[in-house]
């Protein structure tokens, strides 16, 4: 069989690079115990040049893993706790006057960093939020008259804890959008558990060495921007990303009742960058239904809004993409 | 009627139209006249009747009506209904009220006057005179001892009445009408439904020609061979070829295993059939046929034209290995027509 040039020179590409996936994961392994998906998530995200919302209840190594992550790749690394009283200006900085220089002087805040942890994003009220994720889409800053860029790789990842909702403020759909997955994590198995366990009573703490740079990040993702995508793997998207919006088209009709509004082209945009990240993981240079499937779910959990029917009968967004994924013809 | 009722009535008519005759002679306002007249002036106790009251004179517009409550023992006067007031033109004005009377003893009453107040004058109005008619009362049932009742025979509560519905009062009123014709209706069409199966028991055509489902198998060869002769591959669309080709491996999967492989990846569809038995046997032929699909439909691979005719032969060898065994048919007409023959046989034998 002879391929095209184009797909065999991507699929050396990808193989020569692939070994990038191969480094993050072992090196996430040294310290992380099981959430093999979490560290598949944040490697889809930061391939795609993404973020992730991370959902899940305290204590499942979120922080863990992106701050392993940036040890890793030896990029810098920020935490910000997001709380009622926090204001834009401690996300993205401002203008200090020095009495030296008798001048304003820009103070970067946080965000200028290659990962940020937003933890528990829904606690700090909207203008901070939205301070973020213009932060998080435009990849730049604006203090005072002047603008910087953010640094490259910059992947950001938010938590927001599913149990205490009260006093908190639940993003607004039109800013969930721009995260591009929504990662849902559970608790280990038992034997990851007790392996959490011997870890963590060990005097000796595993040191995560820097094994990467972020220009090797960098190249990943340029590599995955070339990954090729099909014409039929791109009608096989707007056919998912349009089942969401009108079900009864493809013999959805039980699904109409519970979606009140269903995923934005942003979604379409997601889920061919996410499932090109997907194949590189794969070491594939070409996309295939099977890495749409797999990307799915985090990409659509959090763009499709349910109905107060839905929700009364306990329907997750994940059940109806389930239905959808079952019923869309694969190319 | 007794004469002397005859006499009472007549003189409480009289009296009556000369009360509502005559004006009231306790003006103290000069030129200001009242009246007052019944509706009715004989009822019966506890009705009502109407009592209009007109005062008519040179009178200030702040005058008002008044009633002294303590005139009205016997007969009960309801407070002001309506109050009207006009001017006739020359500072002479006109007021209209109406009140509403009741009484709960019989007997023969001159009703008080209705006052006109104005300032520190009063005027007051006629007053009518009113009869008031007892209730007849039964008293057939009543033993009396003088004028007292010693025994009143006092029925109980009736007991509850026992409902004779039948079972057609709850039917609808047209089942009941047209029951005939629905008994009829329900015959006909059992007779005609009898008729048609015994005449299918038969062995003839049905009425309606019932579309025979086309077996997988013979969907999956037909469509093999219409793709043959395309020749897509031949022309250079490796990729629509390879389409079709998979597309008939999956409809036929879908049919013939109940597999959805429509809706599955290939790594779906190779797991939905490592749990078929029947068809894990020959898996590896879907397999390499859909491997080598995903590489031409999705990696823009361009196959060879051995390897074209061996996605062919593959998927053309797994429908016809997983070819489902053909069912021999039922006897049953020939046992029939046997039994038919003996019987002749026998018939004509005795």
């Amino acid at each position: 069989m002879s391929t095209s040039v184009n797909i065999n020179e991507l699929n050396e590409l990808v193989a020569s690079k692939h070994n990038f996936a191969d480094i993050v994961v072992h090196g996430m392994d040294q310290t992380i115990v099981g959430q093999k998906h979490l560290i598949d998530s944040l490697l889809v995200a930061l391939l795609a040049n993404g973020h992730v919302l991370l959902e899940g209840v305290p204590g499942l190594a979120k922080t863990l893993a992106i701050k392993t992550l940036a040890q890793l790749i030896d990029a810098k690394y920020n935490r910000i706790q997001f709380t009622p009283d926090l204001l834009p200006a401690d996300v993205t900085g401002t203008m200090v006057y020095s009495m030296q220089k008798e001048q304003f002087q820009v103070k970067r805040g946080p965000i200028f960093a290659n990962f940020i942890l937003a933890d528990e994003i829904n606690r700090a009220p909207a203008k901070v939020q939205s301070a973020l994720l213009e932060a998080m889409q435009e990849r730049q800053v604006t203090i005072g008259d002047n603008t910087f860029k953010l640094d490259s790789p910059f992947l950001v990842m938010a938590t927001q804890n599913p149990i205490e909702q009260e006093g908190t403020y639940p993003l607004p759909e039109a800013q969930v959008d721009r995260f591009l997955l929504k990662v849902v994590i559970g608790y280990p198995t038992r034997n990851e558990e007790k392996e959490i366990i011997r870890q963590n009573i060990n005097p000796e703490p595993k040191v995560v060495r820097p094994l990467l740079r972020p220009e090797n990040v960098i190249e990943a993702q340029k590599i995955v921007e070339q990954i090729y995508l099909d014409e039929k793997i791109e009608r096989y998207i707007v056919d998912i990303v349009f089942a969401t919006r009108f079900p009864g088209e493809y013999g959805l009709q039980d699904l109409q009742g519970i979606i009140s509004f269903g995923a934005s082209p942003r979604a379409s945009i997601g889920l061919a960058k996410a499932a090109r990240a997907y194949a590189f993981l794969c070491g594939r240079g070409f996309v295939i239904p099977e890495d749409v499937r797999a990307v799915c779910h985090d990409v659509l959990r959090h763009r499709i809004g349910l109905t107060y029917e839905a929700e009364a009968n306990n329907i997750s967004a994940d059940e109806i993409i389930s239905d959808i994924l079952n019923k869309v013809e694969v190319p | 009627m007794k004469s002397s009722h005859k006499i009472v009535a007549f003189s409480i008519l009289i009296a009556s139209a000369l009360s509502n005759v005559l004006p009231a002679a306790s003006a103290v306002i000069p030129g200001v006249v009242g009246k007052a007249k019944l509706d009715s002036v004989t009822m019966t106790m506890g009705s009502k009747s109407a009592l209009r009251v007109e005062f008519t004179g040179n009178f200030d517009k702040n005058a008002h009506i008044d009633i002294n409550s303590d005139e009205w023992n016997d007969v009960e006067i309801s407070p002001l209904d309506s109050v009207d007031m006009k001017t006739l033109g020359d500072g002479r004005r006109q007021l209209r009220a109406l009140f509403m009377v009741q009484a709960f003893d019989s007997g023969l009453y001159s009703l008080p006057p209705i006052y006109l107040i104005a300032g520190k004058d009063t005027v007051a109005s006629d007053s009518p005179v009113l009869k008031v008619d007892p209730i007849s009362l039964d008293t057939a049932n009543v033993v009396f001892e003088g004028e007292e009742p010693v025994d009143v025979k006092v029925h109980d509560y009736t007991d509850v009445v026992d409902d004779k519905t039948k079972f057609w009062d709850f039917m609808p009123d047209w089942i009941t009408a047209y029951w005939w014709w629905i008994l009829l209706s329900v015959v006909v069409i059992a007779a005609f439904i009898f008729i048609y199966m015994k005449w299918l028991r038969h062995g003839r055509i049905p009425l309606m020609p019932v579309k025979k489902p086309v077996p997988p198998y013979v969907l999956a060869v037909e469509k093999l061979n219409d793709l043959q002769q395309k020749k897509l591959w031949q022309k250079g669309a490796e990729k629509e070829y390879y389409t079709q080709l998979t597309d008939i491996l999956r409809g036929y999967l879908s049919g013939r295993f109940g597999i959805n492989a429509m809706e599955m990846t290939t790594p779906q569809i190779m797991s939905a059939i490592s749990g078929n038995e029947e068809a894990m046997q020959f898996a590896s032929y879907v397999n390499d046929v859909l491997r080598e699909a995903d590489f031409v439909k999705f990696a823009k691979a361009k196959p060879d034209a051995a390897e074209n005719e061996l996605a062919f032969t593959n998927v053309r060898q797994f429908v016809e290995l997983t070819k489902p065994e053909e069912k021999p048919e039922e006897p049953e007409n020939t046992q029939t027509e046997s039994e038919n023959i003996n019987k002749e046989n026998n018939t004509k034998a005795e």
